[in-house]
């Protein structure tokens, strides 16, 4: 049974796993990991506990940066797929090996709804972006006054506890009329958030459309396009993905393939899908599902896309979902990808992965997700690190068909020194779930009065449920 | 009135001795204390912008408290000062005991109300109706269910209320009347609000209702149509294509119909329990056809229902559990969501559990066909009820007396966080009754 997280914990020793961690170059060599007080630790001697992984690759435990569950309206989704009701959407990740989840989409309005939901999870931690509202910003951007919408940004993540920001649409294009001298072009509204004074709300993230590729080749590195898969429908959307990761460009796929794909849209366009909602954004947030197929183009070109990912190219792979793609989804485009890695690379082993492939694929799903979400502590494997890790039960001759089943299912996973799961169960092992914040106040006493707050129904203390003002 | 204004005032009048409480006693001891920013729970509008001045327990005086919810307060005032006398913990355990007697052995137990309560009681709730393999609803199931049907049929343009402040120009009330069930809708969000885009509040949007003759809201509408229900669908329907059609007329109909068409942003604000599904679809195809159409106009329907404060957390909570937002009959298969009407489910149930009162404020006088079946309630009103009902458990009013997570109807989720400093009485929330009672069962 698993110890609480406390001072003291547990010490476990992970014991000849071959490791996987870009962030050291580990390439599955076999190793044995040290767990204590938490964190991966220095060697040391008579482990509480110690975990045999017969050479089993370990990695860091997943980080999913693109889940998309606590929106308003989404009870509404999940109510009219007819299903049995979502389960536990946090156990679901847990069964894949991940320890966190970040969604990119909140408003002020929203914060308290999503903060509240992302609560509610278990064994993962979660965390937020909160969205900038161009019309509160309209006179600063046109006056390409960036520093100031620097400090306004700041103190909007601290007020709604959100770990950065978020652009749902870079440009405002007002419905009425007589507003048509307060739009915003694209361009613009990039300059001034090119600018913002304070490196630590980098990367700003940004829905990702057909077109914003092209209007972010300037300045790339500023920016994390969040749903990059949108781009990818067409050979030359491939073409342009691969040459903004050349540039220093940061982004992740936000695409499941094989199931229903959810996809959102922020853009002024007629909304087409079962749901759309106006949720403080200049323009409705619509919801829809589409189902991508292999064999379709775009599959071919995520793929191609992941197969290309060059060592230093700030690519995350992410899956959007209304459950977070935690059906066959996300195991299968894994599992596709590892075996495309091996072929392309003319691979000769038996079975259908290499180390090649898990170590790209721990960049992808580990590393540069921790990156950029500022996770500094998360994604490697490094002493010192949360000791968050999964073992998946991929034995090197493992046939192609079960694959995808293993790593739909962890063998063993380590949150935060707590082992959760074990031999493929989980455990009675309980391991508290934070939604990561800031550090800082969040009172927001320094934006009362000015345009931020002046249009939000809720007063300002009320902006939160449990947990902002903590 | 400001806060600043109501605390003067309010200081004033206890100097000069003249502060009243709210049952009406002169109150004019000292250990005043101002409690600000409090979230009402009395209808789903959640206002949380309630002041109330307390003493020794008490509320003596409270600000922007609407009609239902300074009812609300008092009624449970006065329920708290007869538990200080009545209310013992062995008669508690002996309802309990009772509850859990009758739960056991009248199967399959209807619960119902669960509206009414805070998150976390949802939950316990849905916890022990699951355990029993009861059925789980709220008192307005059979409007949750026409709306949800319909809104997947058709695809569904909502909006928080926020967004509805900040830009409707034309506001309709089909059916609904806001001046009887949410008595601040209109001054916070939907009509004298002033909004981001509408700057001048109720002078920036015309406002419209469907209804009968002689209702409340009649009298501020710019056009009110007072059609009989089965002329519904042809409003809307002529609403949809911009022209009266055959059989249909009204001296309002032109300047409603001009109204939507020069307004960019149009809300509609139904009662899905007093309108057709047939004129619901139609509303929904008008939204759907006119958002789709690329231009700048947006039409968003929210409903507005005649039902407790927390419906949407029901539905919330509802969804999670069973997949459907109008509660579950857990009695047949695990989550299967109820195509019923209310007579048929209350006949099926073996006993009654009324996680709120019946006919109080919007919840509603029980089925004739559960008449005779045993029944629980769970009351933060009235204990003297207790005679006419087999067991009812006093507990307390969430947002009074406890804290608890309500959602607003748009979703956004408040805590209401009680009144600190109210005597407890040997009160426990709905939530603490619910696990108590589970923990016995099980």
């Amino acid at each position: 049974m698993g110890k609480p997280v406390g001072p003291e914990g547990e010490k476990i020793l992970v014991h000849a796993a071959a490791a996987y961690d870009p962030s050291q170059g580990w390439k599955g060599e076999v190793r044995d990991l040290f767990v204590a007080r938490g964190r991966l630790s220095e060697p040391f001697p008579d482990p509480d506990r110690t975990i045999d992984a017969e050479g089993r690759p370990v990695l860091a435990g997943g980080i999913e940066p693109h889940g998309l569950f606590a929106c308003p309206g989404l009870a509404f989704l999940e109510g009219c797929s007819g299903s049995e009701g979502r389960g536990d959407i946090g156990e679901g990740y847990a069964r894949m090996g991940y320890v966190h989840v970040h969604q990119p989409l909140a408003t002020l309005v929203t914060a308290g709804l999503v903060r509240h939901r992302l609560k509610g999870l278990s064994y993962v931690d979660a965390s937020y972006s909160v969205a900038l509202d161009l019309r509160d910003l309209g006179g600063l951007v046109r006056a390409g006054r960036g520093p100031e919408i620097g400090r306004v940004a700041r103190e909007l993540v601290r007020v709604t506890g959100g770990l950065g920001i978020f652009l749902a649409c870079p440009f405002l294009k007002h419905r009425q009329r007589h507003y048509i001298q307060k739009n915003l072009t694209t361009k613009k509204v990039l300059a001034a958030l090119s600018d913002l004074g304070d490196e630590g709300l980098y990367p700003v993230r940004i829905l990702g459309y057909p077109g914003l590729l092209d209007e972010l080749a300037e300045r790339p590195g500023k920016f994390h396009v969040c749903g990059l898969g949108r781009v990818l429908e067409t050979h030359d959307g491939l073409e342009k993905c691969a040459a903004f990761l050349d540039r220093g460009g940061r982004a992740d796929l936000g695409l499941a393939v094989g199931e229903e794909e959810f996809v959102i849209s922020c853009l002024p366009e007629p909304a087409a899908g079962p749901l759309s909602v106006d949720m403080g954004l200049p323009f409705p947030v619509s919801f829809s599902f589409r189902r991508i197929c292999p064999g379709e183009s775009i599959f071919e070109n995520v793929l191609s896309l992941l197969c290309r990912a060059e060592p230093d190219w700030r690519l995350s792979l992410s899956v959007s979902g209304l459950t977070g793609g935690l059906g066959k989804g996300r195991p299968e485009l894994l599992a596709r990808f590892l075996c495309e890695l091996h072929r392309t690379r003319g691979g000769d082993r038996p079975g259908c992965w290499d180390a090649e492939g898990l170590y790209a694929l721990a960049r992808l799903t580990r590393l540069e997700p921790a990156r950029s979400l500022g996770l500094e502590d998360m994604g490697h494997l490094r002493v010192g690190a949360r000791a968050c890790l999964v073992v998946y039960d991929l034995r090197p001759d493992i046939r192609e068909d079960r694959l995808a089943e293993a790593l739909a299912e962890c063998w063993c996973l380590v949150k935060d020194g707590v082992v959760i799961r074990e031999e493929g169960t989980f455990t009675d092992g309980r391991v508290p779930c934070r939604v990561v914040s800031p550090p800082g106040r969040m009172d927001g006493v320094e934006l009362r009065g000015t345009d931020l707050f002046e249009n939000a129904t809720l007063r300002m203390e009320n902006l939160g449920v449990a947990g902002i003002g903590e | 009135m400001s806060v600043e204004k109501f605390t003067r005032q309010f200081l004033q009048a206890d100097e000069e001795g003249r502060l009243e409480t709210q049952d009406g006693s002169l109150a004019s001891e000292s250990g005043v204390e101002g409690l600000e920013s409090r979230v009402c729970c009395g209808c789903s509008c959640l206002c949380d912008d309630i002041s109330y001045q307390m003493r020794q327990g008490q509320v003596v005086r409270s600000l922007n408290l609407c009609q239902v919810g300074r009812k609300r307060l008092q009624d449970a005032s006065a329920a708290r000062q007869g538990a200080d006398s009545g209310l013992t913990e062995g008669l508690l355990e002996d309802s309990l005991d009772k509850a859990a007697q009758i739960l056991r052995t009248h199967g399959p137990v209807l619960f119902v109300g669960a509206e009414f309560l805070d998150e976390e009681a949802q939950q316990a709730s849905v916890r022990l109706a699951k355990a029993l393999g009861g059925i789980w609803v709220p008192w307005a199931f059979e409007a949750v269910r026409r709306f949800h049907q319909v809104a997947c049929k058709m695809g569904w343009a909502a909006a928080l209320l926020d967004d509805v402040r900040d830009h409707a120009e034309v506001v309709i009330f089909w059916r609904c009347d806001p001046l009887v069930t949410h008595h601040r809708h209109l001054s916070r969000y939907s009509f004298f609000a002033r909004g981001r885009f509408t700057e001048r509040g109720h002078h920036d949007r015309t406002l419209a209702a469907v209804g009968e003759k002689g209702c409340r809201i009649e009298r501020l509408c710019k056009q009110f149509l007072d059609v009989p229900p089965d002329q519904d669908r042809a409003l809307a329907e002529s609403l949809r294509r911009g022209r009266a059609q055959e059989g249909f007329a009204h001296r309002d109909f032109d300047g409603i119909r001009k109204a939507c068409e020069q307004g960019v942003y149009i809300a509609i604000f139904v009662d899905p329990e007093a309108v057709d599904p047939g004129t619901l679809e139609t509303i929904f195809l008008w939204a759907a056809e006119t958002n789709q159409a690329g231009g700048s106009r947006r039409v968003v329907i929210l409903p507005l229902y005649r039902t407790g404060p927390n419906l949407e957390g029901f539905c919330q909570v509802s969804t999670a559990a069973c997949g459907a937002p109008w509660g579950a009959d857990f009695s047949e298969a695990a989550g299967r969501s109820i195509q019923r009407d209310w007579q048929e489910l209350a006949a099926q149930g073996g006993c009654v559990f009324l996680l709120y009162p019946a006919g109080r404020e919007e919840s509603r006088p029980l089925p004739a066909t559960i008449a005779g079946k045993p029944s629980i309630v769970l009351d933060p009103f009235s204990p003297s009820r207790a005679d006419l009902l087999d067991v009812t458990i006093q507990v307390e009013l969430g947002g009074l007396g406890a804290e608890g997570v309500f959602f607003r109807a748009d979703g956004v989720p408040l805590r209401a966080s009680g009144l600190p400093g109210l005597p407890r009485f040997g009160l426990k929330s709905a939530a603490e009754v619910l696990e108590s009672l589970f923990t016995r069962i099980l």
